[in-house]
């Protein structure tokens, strides 16, 4: 009583499913290189997030650190209002291998125009050229004097940013204009992100080393792959003692750029991260109270250089990373907003 | 006493199979692998809060299911470029794997909502019964033929042949 259908489709599957090469499988780690790998792997990512929990929630920086809160997990509840950009190709970005190093053409440029137009989801169409983007990037970075000498207006790409209908399938965007000629590169601001609040003061960021640090300041021996990616931890770090978390709290009090500081305990570091990540369960499930770092978070004196401060405090014992919020803020922007994906060491010359 | 489901024997058995539904639903295998063993490192953390190890490998495969759905939905937002992303297996790169015809289908399979492929696979992939198939995706038995059903009758639509 089968249909032909349901028989080609078992067949197909079972093709597919064989492509699977077992000589290659990789053994699933047990429990007791777990709680060596996996746990680490896992206090790298919480350690990310919280990075911009306390980022965005501390000061309130509104959406720049909302930017990267949804950079760095993608967003489960996708049915706000909020616009989505499609990047162009651009041959300064050779990496992407949809645009393989080339600029978009005129051509390519009317059609997705006229594609994304005829979108039910899209309400309204906003076409940003190279020039309007350099324009815009220059406004956002007039303070980051490293990135606006680094680019010229050719290095931007341009972008079509697409109001979505309210409760629209935003999913349905990004897939309708999968592997569309022309396009880079669909990003998804969610609603929450809203304009810039240029008012707030970026912190830095001091985290304590933890138990079972990953971290190398903390003494942990890592193992990096041909690339240098973080792979997982061969020794686990040390927790920064009493005695150590003293000696910063004093070197903080002593350091003149510094106009405050507050201490987040693992306790308020969980609340934040629960506070930001309502709706993601995966994410809340895998992280306990104590998997939490501590921190200590800066609100810098204005107009002061910040690679002093940065760089003194990387030397301290006991912190295992020191956060740049101006930068990571600014990261997330150049993501969302520019389509450019460029690392800390470029973006923020006074110290990630 | 409770029982303790021993979850990594489990896994060890099923290891190649829940690699190939993972496989199947995110199109490469070393996404799929990556998903099987962060599937399996949740699972087993969580095990003694099983309640009932006659459920495990169900709740296994829903563990791969949701992995599989992370993958994608960060794939189609601004992960899109961060993860690595080898030719998936419908895709013209692994033609020499996989059959033309098969690939079409494959492709038809991979464009339905994401309830109805998922269905699909538990189905026609791994054999599973409506209710298992219910408990593994967390949704009615009755849905699961309901959704079966359209999603037939969305792939014979897509590849042309509905009557």
């Amino acid at each position: 009583m089968n249909s032909p259908m349901e028989d080609r489709l078992r067949e197909a599957l079972t093709e597919a499913g064989a492509t699977i090469d077992t000589s290659t499988l990789r053994p699933l780690h047990g429990a007791q290189q777990r709680s060596r790998f996996r746990v680490d792997l896992r206090l790298v990512a919480v350690a990310a997030v919280v990075v911009l929990v306390g980022v965005a929630g501390a000061v309130g920086m509104g959406g720049r650190g909302d930017v990267d809160r949804a950079v760095a997990v993608s967003p489960d509840h996708r049915q706000g209002k909020g616009e989505m950009i499609v990047f162009l190709c651009s041959k300064t970005l050779p990496k992407e291998e949809a645009c393989q190093g080339r600029d978009v053409t005129a051509e390519e440029t009317k059609a997705v125009g006229a594609l994304v137009r005829q979108l039910p989801e899209v309400e309204s169409v906003a076409f940003i050229d190279q020039a309007g983007a350099y324009e815009k990037f220059r406004r956002e970075f007039v303070r980051n004097k490293a990135l606006l000498d680094g680019f010229r207006a050719v290095d931007l790409p341009a972008s079509f940013r697409l109001t979505i209908r309210d409760g629209a399938d935003r999913d349905r965007v990004p897939r309708a204009l999968r592997g569309v000629a022309g396009i880079q590169n669909v990003m998804d601001l969610s609603s929450d992100m809203v304009a810039d609040n240029a008012d707030a003061r970026p912190v830095v960021k001091a985290f304590l080393c933890g138990k079972e640090a990953h971290q190398t300041p903390c003494g942990a021996e890592q193992v990096v792959d041909g690339k240098g990616n973080f792979k997982g931890v061969k020794k686990a770090g040390k927790a920064a003692t009493n005695a150590e978390k003293a000696a910063v709290q004093d070197l903080i009090d002593s350091l003149p750029d510094v106009e405050s500081s507050t201490f987040v305990d693992q306790g308020a570091a969980y609340e934040n991260f629960q506070k930001s990540f309502p709706d993601n369960k995966a994410l809340l499930d895998s992280a306990k109270v104590t998997d939490m770092p501590e921190s200590f978070i800066l609100t810098m004196k204005p107009e002061v250089d910040r690679s002093k401060t940065i760089s003194r405090l990387k030397r301290q014992p006991g912190i295992a990373a020191v956060v740049n919020g101006a930068c990571t803020a600014d990261k997330g922007l150049l993501m969302a907003n520019f389509g450019l994906f460029l690392p800390g060491s470029k973006v923020c010359p006074d110290g990630e | 006493m409770r029982e303790q489901v021993d979850v990594s024997v489990i896994f060890a058995e099923h290891h190649v199979g829940l690699v190939r539904l993972a496989l199947i639903m995110v199109g490469d295998q070393a996404t799929a692998e990556d998903v099987v063993q962060e599937a399996f490192a949740r699972t087993h953390a969580g095990r003694g809060r099983l309640r009932d190890p006659g459920r495990a490998l169900v709740y296994v495969r829903s563990a791969v299911l949701n992995g599989c759905r992370s993958v994608l939905r960060r794939r189609a937002t601004v992960f899109r470029r961060a993860v690595p992303y080898e030719p998936p297996v419908w895709s013209a790169e692994s033609a020499a794997m996989v059959t033309e015809e098969r690939r079409e289908l494959l492709l038809a399979l991979r464009e339905l909502p994401r309830r109805q492929r998922e269905a699909l696979t538990l189905r026609y992939y791994l054999g599973l019964a409506d209710q298992e198939i219910a408990e593994t995706m967390r949704i009615s038995a009755s849905t699961v033929r309901s959704t079966i059903a359209r999603g037939l009758t969305a792939l014979r639509r897509a590849l042309g042949e509905d009557s």
